[in-house]
């Protein structure tokens, strides 16, 4: 206030200058009305300045000894610093809320004693039930019995000691099936260090851990696949070694040369395929898997790729039925090999029958189509469409007649759709399958 | 005359069967087969067996269950077993499950030989 009106003594002069200054005069005139009306009361309001300042006004009656009133005692305090503070405060809190509410991770913050005082909406979404519902009851309910008790134990050393919370545990979903979940959890302080509040997120993990759970079965099944004719290789060759070193008991005539070396030179033919499966494999992840497209017939691929199996194995009997006559512009050593994956796949899981049969007709006008047919074990339709996927079959299955990496249809898929084809298969258990690529005809 | 020892070889791979039994056969050890894991109480039953040669992975059941099985029956508990093979870090597993020794695939053929030989001799002195 002006020294010259503080000076005047005047308080219409006080009044009439502090009213010019507020935004809202007449609200202020007519408290202090009231106040002159009602003497015995306190009073605290806020007043807003036109030039921006925030200023709280106390206002208390003063009391002679008699107990009446005679004055009032008025103080003024700015408190512009504090409210700008707030504002920004409850300007973050709301963007904290859209920040929350917009990721994909469910987020959760809890008051210094770790009661939840917010969970995001895709807790709603995720659980299937009410924010209400998880206020009452906590989140609790839908941990994995089998994990309640850890996670309750870290989260209590969590509250007591403030690290930061890293946990991987499985949550229920609306479905009610439980699924893994990696959750992160930090202390948000003040100046002097005190936890005012938790902030936590939780993010659903159930398909890295599924593709880990893959990995490792997958690994496992790479160990064990190779060891085993590398062990049966080993072990004719020591045989062969030990015998000729000691050639005055045996011998070499009466050794079993022939058989072990037909033997050797068996596991080093599954040895190669494994090898290449694998490299095939890590090519495609590493996207080096170079196509050379050139312009070939696919009736003359089937006709030699056919001969070729035929030549190496004679139980089979393999008809080829020329529907249809087609040239396709592709990659033609890798559309052999789909097909020779095809019909090994008919050989291998047909132990009890021995005829794949090989269809090449026009699938519409734009695409050609080469089916291979057996009538083998067949796979159960839930199989059906997991059998393109990497490392699939990979676990459960050590019997020795259907061993391999499981990865064979993988690629087979992957080279296909490169050429930007389609393939597909029709089974059905103990009747056999039909699986089926198709290339798009160039015109 | 030393008498004749005699050697159950379970492994579902026929190659890994076929090569262990030329092998111990050559050896003079008198050699029984077999790809699953089913009849082996049976095979144990009807022959004096002297040491069991077990794989870890027979057709879907698990070596380390038919050890188990082995060394709680007390007509089986004596025959010594050596577990045998190619899954990574598996000997802790196979001692837990009783067996006598443990070899991982591949294997040296000297190397089996020489824990066979243990093996058996021990069985012998007892």
């Amino acid at each position: 206030m002006p020294p010259h009106i503080v000076q005047a003594k005047d308080d219409e002069a006080v009044l009439k200058f502090a009213m010019a200054q507020l935004v809202y005069p007449d609200q202020f005139m007519e408290k202090v009305k009231y106040l002159c009306d009602n003497p015995a009361l306190s009073s605290i309001d806020i007043l807003e300045y036109k030039d921006g300042k925030i200023v709280e006004w106390h206002g208390y009656p003063v009391t002679a000894d008699d107990g009446s009133y005679y004055a009032w005692s008025w103080t003024f305090r700015d408190i512009t610093e504090i409210k700008k503070a707030e504002l920004v405060l409850r300007k973050s809190e709301q963007n904290f809320r859209q920040l929350a509410e917009l990721m994909p991770d469910k987020i959760t913050t809890a008051n210094p004693d770790g009661e939840v005082t917010y969970f995001s909406n895709n807790w709603e979404e995720y659980a299937g039930i009410s924010r209400e519902e998880l206020y009452a009851k906590g989140w609790s309910i839908l941990m994995h019995p089998d994990d309640i008790a850890a996670i309750k134990k870290r989260w209590q050393y969590f509250i007591e000691t403030g690290y930061n919370f890293e946990m991987e545990f499985r949550l229920q979903n609306k479905e009610g099936l439980y699924k893994w979940h990696l959750s992160l959890a930090s202390a948000v302080k003040d100046e002097q260090g005190n936890v005012v509040k938790w902030i936590g997120s939780m993010t659903e993990i159930q398909k890295i851990k599924e593709e880990e759970q893959r990995k490792t079965d997958f690994i496992k099944m790479i160990s064990h696949e190779l060891k085993t004719p590398v062990t049966a290789i080993k072990g004719y060759v020591q045989l062969l070694l030990s015998m000729l070193q000691q050639q005055n008991d045996i011998p070499i005539s009466s050794m079993p040369l022939l058989s072990s070396l037909v033997h050797i030179d068996k596991q080093i033919v599954r040895l190669t395929r494994l090898i290449t499966e694998m490299l095939d494999l890590s090519r495609l992840e590493e996207s080096k898997l170079q196509l050379i497209i050139k312009k070939f017939s696919l009736n003359n691929l089937i006709t030699e790729t056919v001969e070729d199996i035929e030549f190496t194995n004679t139980i089979h009997t393999i008809s080829v039925h020329h529907n249809f006559t087609a040239a396709v512009y592709g990659d033609r050593d890798r559309i052999e090999q789909v097909l020779i994956n095809f019909i090994n796949n008919g050989i291998k899981y047909s132990p009890d029958k021995s005829s794949t049969e090989i269809t090449i007709y026009a699938a519409g006008s734009n695409e050609v189509a080469v089916s291979v047919k057996d009538f083998g074990i067949g796979i159960a339709s839930e199989d059906q469409k997991k059998i393109f996927e990497r490392f699939y079959g990979v676990s459960g299955k050590s019997e020795d007649k259907f061993s391999g990496f499981g990865i064979g249809l993988f690629i087979a898929s992957e080279i296909i759709h490169r050429h930007l084809g389609r393939i597909s298969v029709v089974s059905e258990p103990g009747k056999g399958s039909v699986f089926t690529f198709f290339l798009p005809l160039d015109n | 005359m030393q008498k004749e020892v005699t050697i159950l070889i379970v492994d579902d791979e026929e190659e890994i069967g076929f090569i262990l039994k030329m092998m111990l056969e050559y050896k003079g050890f008198a050699v029984i087969i077999t790809n699953r894991a089913e009849p082996v109480e049976e095979i144990l039953k009807n022959n004096q067996v002297d040491l069991v040669v077990l794989d870890m992975l027979i057709a879907g059941v698990k070596g380390t269950d038919v050890c188990v099985r082995l060394k709680d029956n007390a007509a089986t508990a004596h025959i010594p077993v050596l577990m045998i093979t190619a899954l990574p870090d598996a000997e802790t597993v196979c001692r837990l499950a009783g067996a006598d020794d443990f070899a991982s695939k591949p294997f040296e053929m000297a190397e089996i030989l020489f824990k066979i030989d243990q093996l058996t001799k021990k069985i012998q002195k007892v």
